[in-house]
């Protein structure tokens, strides 16, 4: 098993994750543009839209961020 | 407001809504952690089953599918909140505005006057619904064999009064106006 995870490790090329990261990061944007339509237009309290996109949007950027530093790190120690 | 986009009648005011109860978002969100949680525990397993070693480079490798992982609960997270806090009853001074959001491409708007209101029926089911006051209403129509249901709603029983109040008020308005 540590064999194979090593393995893969050496394996991976840092342009593939960077493909990953921005195939997951488009998706998240159309999913998020569908959810602000449907927010915005069906919404039954402003405040309730705009706390909830705030929660959503910071968790979101959060976990992309923590994507793209995992990549950064992970092709340093590749090197 | 869904009533900025929804058309109401001249005059018609929107006396309360209904809406899914707190819990169904708590089952869906507590599934979603334990979702969430689960590649770090099978990692854990296999950490102290199998004597698993892990260099700094398979951990960031780890860190960043787990993260893809991550995003993905995130988004189903707010696709069922999306889902739960688009259903809703509106109910007005005329008639019931039933908003039932299926997923996020599907929506159905149904409208339901208070003159065709037959029955109302109230159903709730098993211990933790009847202790946390939740459960399904059912409003039947005269003549066809339309209903509408709302699921899970949140102080069923309040709402069905309510309703029947307003369906009183809206027949006894009916009898005093001028036959046409």
């Amino acid at each position: 098993m540590n064999e194979l995870l090593a393995y893969l490790a050496d394996a991976t090329n840092p342009r593939l994750l960077w493909l990953i990261f921005l195939a997951v990061a488009g998706l998240s944007v159309i999913i998020s543009l569908i959810f602000t339509y449907h927010w915005y237009n069906y919404q039954t309290d402003k405040k309730m839209f705009l706390s909830a996109g705030l929660i959503y949007a910071a968790g979101l950027i959060f976990l992309l961020s923590m994507m793209v530093t995992a990549i950064l790190i992970f092709t340093n120690a590749g090197q | 407001m869904p009533a900025n986009k929804l058309k109401t009648y001249h005059g018609e005011k929107i006396f309360f809504q209904v809406r899914k109860h707190w819990f169904i978002m708590l089952v869906e969100g507590l599934f979603l952690s334990a979702l969430a949680l689960l590649p770090l525990i099978a990692i854990f397993i296999l950490q102290t089953q199998m004597s698993l070693t892990i260099s700094p480079q398979v951990f960031w490798l780890g860190g960043f599918f787990y993260a893809s992982w991550l995003i993905l609960m995130w988004l189903l997270f707010w696709l069922a909140w999306t889902d739960n806090y688009l259903d809703v009853w509106l109910v007005t001074d005329q008639r019931i505005i039933g908003i039932e959001q299926k997923g996020i491409f599907n929506r159905e708007v149904s409208s339901l006057r208070f003159d065709r209101i037959q029955d109302i029926t109230v159903s709730v089911e098993g211990f933790l619904p009847t202790l946390l006051s939740f459960g399904d209403i059912h409003v039947q129509t005269a003549g066809a064999t339309v209903e509408i249901i709302f699921k899970n709603a949140a102080r069923p029983y309040v709402a069905k009064e309510s309703i029947n109040r307003l369906h009183g008020r809206a027949l006894s308005r009916q009898d005093k106006s001028p036959a046409e």
